[in-house]
């Protein structure tokens, strides 16, 4: 099994040691990557590290007005050695037939990717893998594991996404309120839980209050053949980031838990062992 | 022009009977299992059947909505389900996992692809076309430029929200119920965080404004915008809420199906001026027209507070009128009185009236009718219908 990372292109160097593969979003054409990178810095990253794995998250819900950028981006990424192409909307996919490209793609479509019919119906499409989302259980993504094909990724580290608007949230607040805050790092704040929100370009994304830690589950995960965890650094201390990439490398289970206990207090296991409901019961 | 189709929610059968009466051309309904509104009452097997023949009758169509994203549990069961609605002979389903999709072909059902799959632009509806999806509920965020292209490129049936709530988020990418209450917006379990207060806070702890921060987005309303949307070539408009009262049912496609059969006339202007009231009215809630206009800045959300009362102008329903006595008999739905002013309204019709005097079932006189639910009788010089409706004028000064 093996370690993905979502981080600053900046740390590529320092945690080249710790992870098999890199994930970047591109400008314009992804969200919930507080880093995207450009085209232009996507070709010297994969020249100057050309030991390590590279993907590519196109995420977002395209317009009609994103179609020529994207297709142009897929053209210009087919001439590169990436080893995938995240997705959320279908149009990368009828992109990729038209064009007739050889890009490897991963449905990545956040809180859709749950069940292992729709996983093998995009593998008629020749999406060859799937990251699942974070809000299925640790027993769903066994039984996925156990009916698919392809290439599966598990989200095991870091702050989920909640929420994607086309709406500038808080841009739209502070103009309602004429204030002008000087601070780019935003929470919302519920019951004494406080959740990232970022307003960009591509609108608000707002993050989970605690970070998923699935990492007592990583022996599992390999154990039942998924290919890929993923580790998501966003809002997360660098230094301690690298600390736990670096006992993880190690599989030292019982460090990764003591640097998680003292420098980071609001964690949980996300869903894994939680099903959430949909009928109230009356 | 083709008139486009005007499709209404119904969360049960009497509300399902009431969008047909009062205008619509087709009604989209949830099932006890598989729909994202899984606490709404929704129609058993049975229902659906009965409601099918009640639309078949006067040649209007039901859509039923099979459009949560899958857990794998809900593979197995999903087929007998399907298998169901085909032998009863729905019109189409709804649906938005591509599971469904292909089940629901292979059983030669129609589908139309839910708002949940978030299709904004033409080459993912070319996708769904391809594969078999006979139209598409585009999602909320497109413009009429976007609508315009994607009808344009695609040649596939569009189907367009005109009225109701809106997600803040794109649709299914909202799992803020998940984690505020565990209960799962992509399965009809969504508690409507968006709707909640928050504090907003950096990262110094310095609370940003001594105003609540909020995702609540004002309601759409398309009303002044019909013409337009039939111009692009909409096939179908699209009323929110299945979750809605009778009432606020009857008034919302009444309306909407007078602006559709008032396309190109010049009545339109002072049509808009007395309905819109109507329509602000009903909902408790203010409503914009969002991204159709490719603006989607502070004016299309709350953050001054909102109050949502609940208003009270819905005041009875017609159970019968006897067109020899004249009198007709009232189930009351709110407190009304002797004196008031009222509006009786139902399918192309509409009167004002003053209360005189009525009288109980056992024909007493009353000044008021405070009890819910109690009937009342008393004479008008209209012909009315059952299920036609009584609420308060809306504005009594100026008549409207």
């Amino acid at each position: 099994m093996k370690k993905m990372v979502m981080t600053k292109k900046e740390q590529i160097e320092t945690l080249k040691e710790y992870t098999d593969a890199f994930l970047f979003g591109i400008q314009g054409l992804s969200v919930n990557t507080t880093n995207p990178i450009s085209l232009e810095e996507v070709k010297k990253i994969v020249i100057e590290y050309p030991n390590k794995e590279f993907f590519i998250s196109l995420n977002k819900n395209m317009h009609n007005e994103d179609l020529p950028l994207l297709r142009k981006t897929l053209k210009e990424l087919n001439e590169l050695p990436v080893c995938g192409i995240l997705f959320y909307d279908v149009a990368v996919v009828r992109i990729k037939k038209e064009e007739k490209l050889s890009l490897p793609l991963i449905w990545a479509a956040e809180h859709l990717t749950t069940n292992f019919n729709t996983i093998q119906f995009f593998k008629e499409y020749k999406v060859c893998g799937t990251l699942l989302s974070s809000d299925i259980t640790l027993r769903e993504i066994l039984e996925i594991r156990k009916n698919t094909e392809g290439t599966l990724i598990v989200p095991i580290f870091g702050y989920q996404s909640m929420m994607v608007s086309r709406r500038h949230l808080l841009k739209n607040y502070y103009k309602a309120f004429d204030i002008n805050p000087s601070k780019e790092k935003m929470y919302i704040e519920k019951e004494g839980k406080k959740y990232p929100i970022f307003d960009t370009k591509e609108g608000t994304f707002v993050y989970s209050s605690d970070i998923l830690n699935g990492n007592a589950e990583y022996e599992t995960l390999e154990k039942a053949k998924i290919d890929y965890v993923l580790f998501d650094s966003t809002l997360i201390e660098e230094k301690i980031f690298l600390n736990i990439m670096k006992e993880r490398k190690e599989n030292n289970e019982q460090k990764i838990e003591k640097i998680i206990k003292e420098n980071l207090p609001n964690v949980d296991n996300g869903f894994l062992y939680q099903e959430t409901i949909y009928k109230v019961k009356k | 022009m083709k008139k486009p189709e005007l499709l209404a929610p119904a969360g049960d059968l009497d509300r399902l009977k009431i969008a047909l009466l009062y205008g619509a051309d087709a009604v989209y309904i949830g099932g006890m299992a598989f729909g994202l509104r899984a606490n709404a009452t929704n129609f058993t097997l049975e229902e659906i059947k009965e409601g099918l023949s009640f639309a078949h009758e006067r040649k209007k169509k039901v859509y039923v909505t099979v459009n949560i994203v899958l857990h794998n549990k809900e593979i197995e069961p999903l087929k007998e389900y399907l298998k169901s609605l085909k032998e009863i002979g729905i019109d189409a389903i709804i649906a938005s996992d591509p599971t469904v999709i292909v089940m629901a072909k292979q059983l030669e059902l129609e589908v139309h692809l839910s708002t949940q799959q978030s299709t904004l632009n033409y080459e993912s509806a070319l996708f769904f076309k391809e594969l078999g999806v006979s139209r598409i509920v585009l999602g909320r965020e497109v413009t009429k430029e976007d609508i315009r292209l994607i009808k344009q490129k695609t040649g596939i049936e569009i189907e367009c929200f005109i009225h109701g709530a809106m997600c803040t988020s794109y649709s299914g990418r909202c799992v803020l119920s998940n984690y505020f209450t565990k209960r799962d917006s992509n399965r009809g379990g969504c508690s409507q965080i968006c709707r909640w207060d928050f504090e907003l806070w950096d990262d110094e702890k310095n609370w940003t404004a001594k105003k609540e921060f909020t995702f609540c987005s004002k309601d759409l309303s398309m009303l002044t915008y019909i013409d337009e949307m039939i111009e692009i070539g909409v096939d179908s408009l699209k009323i929110e809420g299945r979750m809605r009262s009778s009432y606020y049912i009857a008034t919302v496609v009444g309306i909407y199906r007078k602006a559709i059969d008032l396309y190109e006339k010049k009545e339109k202007e002072s049509f808009y001026t007395k309905e819109k009231k109507i329509l602000d009215a009903c909902a408790n809630r203010e409503s914009v027209c969002q991204f159709f206009n490719g603006r989607y800045d502070h004016t299309c959300s709350y953050y001054n507070g909102r109050v949502e009362v609940s208003n009270q102008d819905f005041l009875g329903i017609v159970l019968d009128y006897d067109e020899k006595t004249k009198y007709v008999t009232i189930e009351q739905r709110n407190y009304f009185k002797k004196g008031d002013f009222v509006e009786f309204f139902g399918p192309n019709k509409t009167y004002s009236y003053v209360l005189n005097d009525f009288f109980d079932t056992d024909g007493n006189k009353k000044e008021v009718a405070r009890h819910p639910r109690e009937i009342i009788k008393f004479q008008v010089d209209f012909p009315l219908s059952k299920d036609d409706m009584m609420r308060k004028k809306i504005d009594k000064e100026n008549n409207l």
